[in-house]
């Protein structure tokens, strides 16, 4: 049940209703109801992956009360590694053991030897690596001594399980989430409102926006080799909207869908191709995800307190496993390592905390380096994103080489029978909305609500794309 | 809880308002404003006479020029193929030329391995989409899609489903373009001569299918409207397999003239199953000195 489906908005009004007039009388009814609700949404993909949501769910709720009650800290100790090893343990099989067969196979085969792994070729429970990372935050917090273990099943449960984070993030907190399904909601109707605007402008975000770029984006990366200069730029930047549009579309239904049960998650996205320098754009795409890297692993690695080299190793280790945990191909870790380059000039001059503040454009040399600066930003990242798109490094390096000795810059037409141009003046009206509307979490609210609610419906209407359903990319990690 | 609700109900009466408005608008303008698609080439025949009426799939819209064959015949003939047809389509296009009182002396039916198809033309679905409140025939033509009350009731639901064809870019585009089918009289010639790849070396089916649906509907519609009519089938590239598929096809229609053979130089054929433009012109001729010598 992918939120951009019609079985998703029978899905969510039904259980908005049960949830507020039904199973209104106390917390723990509404924490049952949208229990309820988040296995049967999981279940929705594939029912026989609720074992290992509900065995996660188990195993990480048994051990924090186990770390809790240890009288020694190697009982402790030995409760947490016990719990990252499961858990990690699930997400090496399900995604990462066919990656580590093969690339051994080639090893061996690079030094004249013959090998025949044995493969599984299982499918990858949809959001495994989000909920895992969910629970981990949670048990390492609970060693850490940051927080007490949760003793009541169903508000843990809800907590691992809440259906609109549950598939692509937000990846949330125990120190945030857990404490609003302690208390019982009550309806504030402001916040749903909000919520409403959000889910709208994320269905323009993921239908307009996400999947337009992705019929250029695929037609031009899929057949690459015939694309000239011109082509294969407007595809690195057809394929930068469509993953933005999509993940943070998804990213804002999820935390519109939230706001109607009266609970905020965590923002994921903050208009990432306005950073004026790649650790900005780390601390506004995917927040998440980067947060939880700097707190559960940079900072353990002893982050940047043993001096210059300890930073770079560091930060080096966060970007390549991150690009790792988005999926078991070599490509995705050359995109986390070419991020980690990026980020190398920052840190030795120790700039990477200098575009903290908003983003304001004046009209003076300070405004044009600025943009500038975003630019040239944007322009490194979506080299990176050739790499994330690309099926193979070969396919990447054979992107790049041809986009830069081409040098043709004419309009080609592609298999989606339509013009590499045609689709520009879509992407300049979104970048200028986003620019326009960056110190808000969505655009729709304010002034003129109605008047842009209508223009956001019309756009959805005349401009979205449902013809060829796509589903959301980040449910594939 | 009130004034979320009046707030969700203005939410869904401004986007019921906003199909209803596009759906009227694109209606409108796709079928007064806009005559660019086969269907509408067809429809624009109302109360015509023709002496000879061409039916079939893209082997009747590449192959049949009207023109030259008019001018052997000294009679009046009209291509009416449509890309992709199926038995669905023809039966379907059938009904419409008498809802339109389009007449003609002698009606062709070019026919080939889609006999054994029960589904419908893309090209035909996406001409009558516009259409599908204005007849009964249409209507039922869509009848058996799974989102039929969708496509019927919802407002701009037809649209948005089939935005890559009839969205707004189409829309806008079409609003400049005209009619290519008016040029031939439904006629398009197809240029070049593609290698014999793999691609196209195609294979005709073995066996005729018995429970297809449309071909006994297209036989009975015939008799019962008492319509002259042959059945034929136009020229394959001799590297086309189970070509003998065409033997059975015969046993199936009272006239049937098998033009599968008759045309052997590749250099005609712009691909396995189609004649290039040198070779439709051929086909047009052999089939005009067919209609005046069986006369």
């Amino acid at each position: 049940m992918f939120f951009n489906s019609f079985s998703f908005a029978l899905f969510l009004p039904i259980v908005f209703i049960l949830y507020w007039f039904v199973f209104n009388k106390n917390k723990t009814t509404q924490n049952s109801l949208l229990i309820i609700a988040s296995y049967y949404f999981y279940s929705c993909w594939d029912w026989r992956f609720l074992f290992l949501l509900v065995f996660s769910t188990l195993l990480d709720y048994f051990s924090a009360l186990q770390m809790e009650n240890s009288k020694t800290t190697k009982q402790r100790k030995f409760w947490l590694w016990l719990t990252i090893g499961i858990n990690l343990g699930f997400l090496g099989v399900f995604k990462y053991y066919d990656f580590f067969a093969q690339s051994f196979t080639e090893l061996v085969k690079g030094f004249g030897f013959q090998a025949h792994p044995y493969l599984l070729k299982l499918v990858l429970p949809v959001g495994i690596s989000f909920y895992t990372f969910h629970g981990l935050s949670y048990v390492i917090d609970i060693y850490y001594k940051r927080i007490k273990a949760e003793r009541n099943f169903i508000d843990y449960s809800l907590f691992v399980s809440y259906f609109p984070l549950l598939v692509a993030g937000p990846i949330e907190r125990a120190t945030h989430l857990l404490p609003q399904v302690k208390v019982k909601r009550d309806f504030n109707f402001e916040k749903a409102k909000e919520g409403v605007y959000q889910i709208i402008w994320g269905l323009v975000k993921k239908v307009v926006i996400a999947d337009s770029c992705a019929t250029y984006a695929n037609a031009i990366f899929d057949n690459y080799e015939a694309m000239n200069s011109l082509s294969l730029v407007l595809g690195a930047i057809y394929f930068a909207f469509q993953i933005y549009g999509d993940f943070s579309g998804y990213s804002d239904i999820a935390l519109g869908t939230s706001k109607l049960f009266g609970i905020d998650l965590l923002k994921n996205f903050n208009y990432p191709y306005f950073s004026r320098d790649i650790a900005e754009f780390w601390r506004r795409w995917h927040i998440s995800l980067s947060s939880w890297f700097k707190d559960y692993l940079y900072i353990p690695l002893g982050g940047s307190k043993g001096g210059m080299w300890m930073k770079v190793r560091n930060t080096f280790i966060i970007f390549l496993v991150s690009g790792f945990w988005h999926g078991a191909n070599w490509t995705f870790i050359i995109w986390g390592l070419l991020n980690a380059i990026y980020f190398l000039p920052l840190l030795l001059r120790s700039k990477n905390r200098n575009n903290m503040g908003e983003i304001e454009v004046n009209l003076n040399i300070s405004g044009l380096k600025t943009i500038f600066n975003i630019i040239l930003t944007f322009s490194i990242t979506c080299l990176a994103w050739i790499f994330f798109r690309a099926k193979s490094i070969t396919e990447a390096f054979g992107y790049i080489q041809k986009m830069v000795s081409d040098l043709s810059f004419k309009s080609q037409y592609l298999n989606n029978e339509r013009y590499n141009f045609e689709l520009l003046l879509l992407v300049a009206v979104f970048v200028f909305v986003e620019w326009f509307t960056k110190h808000k979490e969505e655009p729709l609210s304010g002034k003129a609500s109605w008047v842009k609610v209508g223009l956001a419906i019309l756009a959805l209407l005349a401009l979205g794309v449902y013809s060829d359903y796509k589903e959301f990319i980040y449910f594939q990690f | 809880m009130k004034n979320f609700s009046v707030f969700i109900f203005k939410i869904i009466a401004i986007l019921l308002v906003i199909a209803l408005s596009l759906d009227f608008i694109y209606t409108f303008l796709y079928t007064k404003s806009i005559d660019t698609s086969k269907f509408q080439f067809i429809k624009k025949q109302e109360d015509a006479n023709f002496n000879y009426i061409f039916l079939g799939s893209s082997r009747v819209v590449n192959h049949i020029n009207p023109k030259i064959i008019d001018s052997i015949t000294n009679k009046e003939s009209i291509n009416f193929g449509v890309m992709d047809a199926k038995p669905k389509d023809i039966f379907t296009l059938l009904k419409l030329l008498d809802y339109y009182k389009i007449q003609s002396d002698t009606l062709f039916i070019q026919t080939d391995y889609y006999y054994n198809s029960n589904d419908k033309s893309n090209f035909l679905y996406v001409d009558l989409i516009p259409y599908i409140r204005e007849n009964s025939i249409i209507r039922s033509y869509f009848e058996d899609e799974n989102d039929f009350l969708s496509l019927y009731y919802f407002p701009f639901y037809r649209y948005c489903k089939n935005n890559p064809k009839l969205g707004i870019r189409e829309l806008l585009a079409s609003l400049y373009r005209k009619n290519i089918f008016d040029v031939d009289k439904g006629y398009i010639a197809l240029q070049g001569n593609e290698p014999s790849t793999k691609n196209w070396q195609r294979e005709l089916p073995l066996k005729l299918e018995t429970n297809t649906t449309y071909n006994d509907s297209i036989k009975n519609y015939l008799v019962a409207k008492s319509k002259k009519s042959i059945f034929f089938t136009a020229p394959f590239r001799p590297d086309t397999k189970n070509l003998f598929f065409i033997s059975k096809l015969k046993t199936e229609f009272p006239i049937f003239w098998d033009f599968s053979k008759q045309i052997t130089a590749t250099a005609l054929f712009k691909n396995g199953y189609h004649l290039n433009e040198e070779g439709s012109k051929q086909f047009s001729i052999l089939i005009s000195n067919a209609i005046i010598s069986k006369k």
